[in-house]
């Protein structure tokens, strides 16, 4: 039977490598005894992916991985077992079975963050950002119609422009909180067009004339989406 | 689009404390932020109402090494078995991460609650080899602790050492102010009793370690003084506290049956070295190898039952999600009941869907028969120790194997289809010849030729020779040789490299000399060598079992600042009428023996395994418990 598994990855899950999930899921896997799928070959490996791995350091509410199971299972005993071992930080909150014979991971096409931009700087002084500045720095990024940024090619080592404004669906103010404010944004992610948030940030940095290093900032991923035939974004877990 | 952003409200920036938020703004600036964190399965975090006790309990290496030390995962189990205790971890930071602790202010913290070392009751350190010395001393001045016992205050925590190192606690004397000698299972719990009686009855910090010398097992360094004699030996090592021991036994686990076994192991995120599920199946060995210090101070031994080792594979099984087991112990193929254990063990793992690791089995039809079973058509290797080139030699350090066992042992791997063989020698063993050195080639080679005369060509075949450098260790009977020098071992490095030269599927692997000499003078050196450390430290020296932070000069200068002669430990023929640094601590072996050894040694006679008939080293007697194998 094939799953697609929601997850979270809260708190200090934030510095678990891809690798080091993929290790955890399969460890709790073995400890609950849902036996996966083998791959055929010399060197056959479990059925098991994570769609779109998430930057270190980011948290996340809309992580998803897909599995291919041995044995059936309804997909409420799948979340109850996976739920009973995994550390804190990692929640399992929905699963459904693929019926398709497809890799959903392929499909996503955008993912939406939240992005909290902390009150007080890391060096402890208190002026890293104020809501009108960080209200126009959002404006003015939203009208732009290109924003060039340099990326370094990790392969090449080159630094290459990109025009980061159309990977950017959409960004918004949301509120102040008591010792940050938040942005929501939806971002291009996937294999045909995907930004790293992180570029997102450091720009509004530059707009409020804030130094990136000094600035405390905590982005969440809430969900991943694929795109229906009409063009209209539905989250993941949908999919069937 | 609503679902998307329905979290939002929840705040993003969880209290948190200071400390922690330091931590988290800079750990990610460095190389494996996971070995930072903690929050791994199996991790122990206890409501800190009920906590009364909390011990910092480190490992002075890397997290991925630290993490796979077995002692560390038992003591911790040992420890927060006691409801009112939280025991927690404590790694080295790494360089990269050291550097922004100290600049940042954050200092040497534990994994499971992010509390500064310095605000814990004890700060226990496990030696588990000489060259985390350096790690040790800079993880005490990481945390912010004064570095010598004698200069902590009041309310400073205890440091308390432990481990194999600790037979011989003089180097670190200076900067332990208690010292566990022997198997630390029983007597942690002890040393908590103390704890838990000394803070409420509010005494002085002499008065803890007071109480904790009369128990057994515990040294306190301060206790004791040592004099040297005009030449730089021990003339006199005296106590000062009367109600102090002469001699500190070590401490050992009599029940090994029953003693406490970490079943649900903290399991690591990130990999570490050794990534699965341990069960160690006795403890002990009855070879008798005279180099080999395991092999003296572990004695007697000991055995898990077969059930007992199932059960715990089972449960660490269930408990981890491992999917790889290994067993622990100094000879495998020493088990009393190995075929059955090892058939029991494949057909839990071939069920369960888990590899399984048999390490230091013997050379003999079963155990071809279950690696063969067990690595299938992907073999790796299979690795054989003679650790000496002649028969000669191999009957001065006691290690009873012969070239026959080896060649046929080579011959039927082959047959079944392996490939890779790797070979284990020692050189600057006592009594060695060069001879001694050629007869590696000469063995390397026959091997290469039995492999011919059955594949009609080297082919495939891949043999690694590796040699180390023979380093005298405290309570061997090797204890009183002078080591080579580095010009000498070099020498010899070049005189087995020129042998085994023209043949091209052989490898020579080495380890490096300044090495080996700064490990033989730690390994036995006196409380004098506490200044090298601390100046060393001061210079930068810490991982010194890495190659790539190994810098040799920077101790040569600790030693001549201090004014300390390192051939004096390592290079000098020591006497058996001197003072030795360890004198005072007992392994339950007695000194006699290792003369008596040591004089066989010599004569080139063997000593028989302690399965053919007990040798008499004492240990039954000295630690009041009944010898399994020679049932004395």
């Amino acid at each position: 039977m094939r799953f697609l598994v929601k997850w979270t990855k809260e708190g200090n899950m934030k510095y678990i490598s891809h690798l080091d999930i993929m290790r955890l899921f399969q460890r709790a896997l073995k400890r609950t005894d849902i036996k996966l799928k083998y791959s055929e070959g010399y060197s056959p490996h479990p059925k098991m992916s994570i769609a779109q791995p998430l930057s270190l350091g980011y948290t996340s509410l809309g992580e998803y991985i897909e599995l291919e199971t041995k044995e059936d299972f309804s997909t409420d005993t799948i979340i109850e077992r996976l739920n009973s071992a995994m550390p804190p930080g990692v929640l399992i909150t929905r699963c459904t079975e693929l019926k398709e014979n497809r890799k959903v991971s392929a499909l996503i096409v955008a993912a939406s963050y939240t992005i909290g931009l902390g009150k007080t700087g890391v060096d402890g002084s208190d002026h890293a950002v104020s809501e009108n500045a960080l209200v126009s720095a959002v404006e003015n990024f939203v009208k732009k119609k290109t924003i060039p940024v340099e990326k370094l090619q990790k392969k090449s080592g080159k630094v290459t422009e990109v025009d980061i404004r159309p990977m950017v669906r959409s960004l918004e103010y949301v509120s102040e909180e008591e010792d940050c404010f938040l942005l929501k944004t939806l971002v291009d992610t996937g294999s045909n067009s995907n930004i790293n948030p992180e570029l997102i940030t450091s720009k509004l940095c530059e707009y409020m004339k804030v130094l990136r290093e000094n600035l405390e900032a905590h982005t969440r991923r809430e969900e991943m989406f694929a795109e229906s035939a009409d063009g209209t974004l539905i989250p993941l877990y949908l999919l069937k | 689009m609503c679902t998307a952003f329905c979290f939002a409200g929840i705040l993003m920036f969880e209290k948190k404390t200071e400390l922690e938020r330091k931590i988290e703004n800079n750990v990610m600036k460095v190389q494996k932020p996971a070995r930072y964190i903690g929050g791994e399965v199996n991790a122990v975090i206890k409501e800190s109402d009920s906590v009364n006790h909390r011990i910092a309990f480190c490992f002075p290496e890397k997290y991925e090494i630290g993490m796979s030390n077995l002692g560390l995962q038992i003591l911790y189990k040992s420890l927060n078995d006691i409801s009112a205790v939280q025991c927690e971890r404590v790694f080295a930071p790494d360089v990269d991460f050291e550097e922004i602790m100290r600049k940042e202010g954050i200092p040497l913290y534990t994994m499971e609650t992010k509390t500064a070392v310095k605000d814990c009751d004890i700060f226990a350190i496990s030696l588990g080899y000489e060259m985390l010395y350096t790690n040790a001393v800079n993880l005490i001045n990481l945390a912010g602790i004064n570095l010598k016992a004698a200069d902590r205050s009041e309310d400073e925590p205890f440091v308390i050492m432990g481990g194999t190192c600790t037979y011989n606690p003089e180097p670190m004397a200076d900067f332990a102010d208690a010292v566990s000698i022997g198997e630390g299972e029983e007597v942690w719990p002890e040393i908590v009793a103390e704890l838990d009686k000394w803070k409420k009855s509010g005494g002085s910090r002499k008065e803890f370690l007071k109480a904790l010398c009369k128990l057994d097992g515990i040294y306190v360094p301060s206790f004791y003084d040592v004099e040297y004699n005009d030449d730089g030996t021990i003339k006199s090592f005296t106590k000062n506290y009367s109600e102090a021991p002469d001699t500190i036994t070590k401490r050992i686990i009599k029940d090994i049956e029953n003693s406490v076994y970490p079943t649900s192991p903290v399991v690591p995120f990130m990999s570490t070295v050794h990534d699965r599920s341990v069960a160690e199946i006795f403890r002990g060995c009855t070879r008798g190898c005279r180099f080999c210090q395991a092999g003296m101070i572990y004695r007697p031994i000991r055995e898990r039952s077969r059930e007992k080792v199932r059960k715990i594979v089972e449960e660490q099984i269930n408990n981890t999600g491992y999917d790889e087991i290994s067993l622990l112990s100094l000879s495998t193929g020493d088990y009393s009941d190995v075929e059955n254990l090892v058939t029991d063990l494949m057909s839990f793992c071939k069920r369960r869907d888990v590899s399984l690791s048999l390490p230091s089995l013997r050379l003999d039809s079963f155990s071809f028969k279950v690696m063969d079973e067990i690595q299938g058509y992907k073999k790796s290797g299979l690795t054989f120790a003679p650790e000496a080139g002649t028969q000669r030699l191999r009957n001065i350090i006691n290690k009873d194997i012969s070239e026959e066992e080896i060649l046929s042992a080579a011959e039927q791997a082959f047959e079944l289809g392996w490939h890779n063989i790797k070979l284990y020698f020692m050189d600057g063993l006592p009594g060695e010849t060069d001879e001694d050195l050629i007869g590696i080639g000469d063995i390397a080679e026959k091997i290469v030729n039995i492999y011919k005369s059955i594949h009609g060509k080297t082919g495939r075949l891949n043999v690694t020779v590796s040699v180390s450098n023979f380093v005298p260790k405290p309570h061997t009977p090797f204890q009183w040789y002078p080591q080579d020098s580095d010009e000498e071992f070099d020498r010899k490095h070049k005189l087995i490299k020129e042998r085994i030269k023209p043949m091209k599927c052989v490898r020579l692997q080495y380890h490096d000399s300044e090495t080996s000499f700064l490990e033989g003078v730690l390994a036995r050196g006196d409380r004098k060598i506490g200044r090298v450390l601390e100046e060393a430290v001061r210079l930068g020296c810490k991982f010194d079992g890495w190659r790539e932070s190994f810098n040799m000069e920077r101790w040569e200068k600790a030693f001549k600042n201090t004014g300390i002669d390192p051939e004096f430990y390592a290079r000098r023929q020591w006497g058996y009428d001197e003072i030795l640094p360890w004198d005072h601590i007992s392994t339950g072996v007695d000194k006699e023996f290792f003369m008596k050894e040591n004089e066989k040694a010599l004569k080139g006679e063997i000593t028989r395994d302690c399965r053919k008939g007990c040798n008499a080293c004492g240990v039954n007697v000295n630690l009041g418990i009944k010898c399994e194998v020679c049932n004395n």
